[in-house]
């Protein structure tokens, strides 16, 4: 099994120890009962959340290189781009058409859970 | 007053959206000193809002039952010009420029944003006592947690401020609540309500949806709010359709009530309950179908390590702010960049495995009835719950998720109603396989 203190000092040392050493026995029970788990796995399973290529949106591209602005705004920003929920300007906020409208957008080849 | 009650009555000019907006400002204000439901309160948009509806009325332009309807946001939900904190000091003062879809869709049905309210700190938790914002409290009984994350919008709506809040649910944090304080509570299909300008947690478990007095409102907020959305990556082109049910019945309706996992643990309170729910169906005309849920314990782990991860990853650029984190979010992010990148794509791979044992339920049920939580509400600053001597306590919040975290991990609709209990409220979990999100508000609406 793993040793959670080593780790964290080996691969994450702004982790004060006794930090670590809080968090290990959770860890520990976490991965006593994820790693029996995955010895179920087989080669054919794929991942719940897997890529897929869409025809690039080119303004979509120009949006996301703009700077999300200073201080926690653009911390806020970088946050959004990091997630699947993809971050916006300004120019974004105008009222959507209805409701309808927006359900009955093309469809793209969405992974869905 | 329910929303179809409110829309009637400002339909018939019996009563305005100013004059709703005042009363729910009147609440608010009242009631915030004792129970902190809110982080911003919108009083001069709320009354800037409402009066656009009442014009909007008055010239004869009908967007829908939310027009007019005072309602409040959990604070992670992005309002152009409106601070937005996600609930933690890393953003204590981030005023976006651009609003989420969400607001974007109800703002369009005319409802009338009240404020935003408290969560706990980033969505990640589920006592709702943040360390930057105060411990929200539970109307029910104030010294005892409203359940989280979307602690904040459960009061709002249990305590009569607003008609219906928006929350976010990651690992149960609308289901939670709803339970904890007595509301309905709906967890959508993943990718059926767009995400968009909404602070992430788990982006691969992230479902946004309402929290309301009544399944009936829940319905009518989500016709408002699900769609299509091309800037959510995991949104779902599948027809929206009509979330109100008219005319429906339980007759020949097939619950699946598990044998297994989760009649576990289970509080004496909320066994009752659960129980007579369970009656309420059947007399009603349901048929009760005893069923085997695949490892429910497993799902628990899978998400505890996809969230664990998606968070660490997502808020690696914040790992050097440690004393900007409150202790219980500080524990968890540490645990989550200390795991492996092949445990996240493991985990990951079990849940397509999960999901695919799951889609066979479906063939012998419509839904399945769980409670939603195993206990009532803790008090605030409780850490364990005691099962009898011969079995160890648990965690708070482990066991505060033990029955929802699971179905964040196959993406199902979940829909959470209080069931009638002597003491504090008690949820009652009605899941639903994909996008039958129409068809559990209608079960919820007809037992509640």
């Amino acid at each position: 099994m793993t040793d959670w203190k080593a780790l964290a000092a080996a691969r994450c040392p702004d982790i004060p120890p006794d930090a670590a050493a809080r968090i290990a026995p959770s860890l520990e029970a976490l991965e006593n009962a994820f790693r029996p788990l995955t010895e179920q796995l087989t080669p054919e399973i794929e991942p719940a959340v897997t890529f897929t290529a869409v025809v690039a949106d080119v303004r979509d591209m120009g949006r996301d290189a703009q700077p999300g602005g200073g201080g926690a705004g653009g911390a806020a920003s970088s946050i959004a781009g990091s997630g699947s929920h993809r971050d916006g300007t300004g120019d974004s906020a105008s009222l959507p058409s209805g409701p309808d409208t927006a359900s009955s957008s093309p469809a793209s080849d969405k992974e869905r859970l | 007053m329910t929303i179809e009650q409110a829309a009637k009555k400002l339909r018939a000019r019996e009563i305005s959206a100013v004059e709703l907006a005042r009363e729910s400002l009147r609440i608010i204000h009242e009631q915030q000193p004792r129970l902190n439901a809110f982080i911003t309160v919108t009083d001069d948009l709320a009354l800037e809002q409402a009066r656009q509806a009442d014009d909007d009325f008055a010239r004869g332009i009908d967007r829908g039952p939310l027009q007019g309807v005072p309602y409040a946001l959990k604070d992670l939900f992005r309002t152009r010009a409106i601070r937005t904190t996600g609930g933690t000091k890393i953003y204590a003062d981030y005023v976006p420029d651009y609003d989420c879809a969400v607001y974007e869709k109800v703002r369009f049905a005319g409802a009338v944003l009240m404020g935003k309210t408290g969560l706990h700190e980033l969505a990640y938790g589920v006592t709702s006592n943040n360390p930057h914002f105060g411990a929200i409290r539970n109307p029910h009984d104030p010294a005892r947690i409203p359940g989280g994350s979307s602690g904040g919008s459960g009061v709002a709506v249990a305590a009569g401020m607003v008609f219906f809040a928006m929350g976010s649910d990651t690992g149960g944090s609308i289901r939670i609540p709803a339970a904890y304080c007595g509301c309905v509570g709906l967890k959508p299909t993943f990718g059926r309500v767009s995400r968009f300008g909404a602070m992430p947690l788990g982006a691969s478990l992230d479902h946004m949806g309402p929290m309301t007095q009544s399944a009936r409102d829940a319905a009518l907020v989500m016709n408002a709010i699900a769609g299509y959305d091309s800037r959510d990556d995991s949104s779902s082109a599948e027809p929206a359709g009509d979330f109100v049910r008219n005319g429906f019945s339980l007759k020949n309706l097939r619950v699946g009530v598990p044998a297994n996992f989760y009649c576990d643990r289970v509080v004496p309170e909320v066994a009752a309950a659960f129980a007579a729910a369970l009656n309420k169906a059947e007399a009603a005309g349901a048929s009760l179908v005893p069923v085997e849920v695949p490892d429910p314990a497993a799902l628990n782990v899978i998400g505890r390590v996809v969230l664990m991860a998606e968070v660490s990853a997502l808020m690696e650029p914040w790992a050097n702010r440690r004393g900007d984190f409150g202790p219980d979010v500080q524990a968890l992010l540490d645990q989550g960049r200390l795991l492996a990148a092949t445990d996240y794509v493991n985990a990951q791979r079990l849940r397509r495995r999960a999901q695919r044992e799951w889609a066979g339920l479906w063939e012998r049920v419509d839904v399945i009835f769980t409670p939603t939580a195993p206990i009532l509400a803790p008090l605030i600053g409780q850490t364990e719950i005691g099962w009898g001597d011969d079995q160890p306590a648990e965690d708070v919040r482990l066991a505060t998720t033990r029955f929802v975290r699971g179905i964040n991990v196959l993406g199902l609709p979940a829909l959470s109603i209080p069931f009638n209990s002597n003491s504090l409220p008690v949820g009652l979990q009605i899941v639903g396989q994909p996008f039958r999100d129409d068809l559990i508000l209608a079960v919820g609406d007809l037992l509640a």
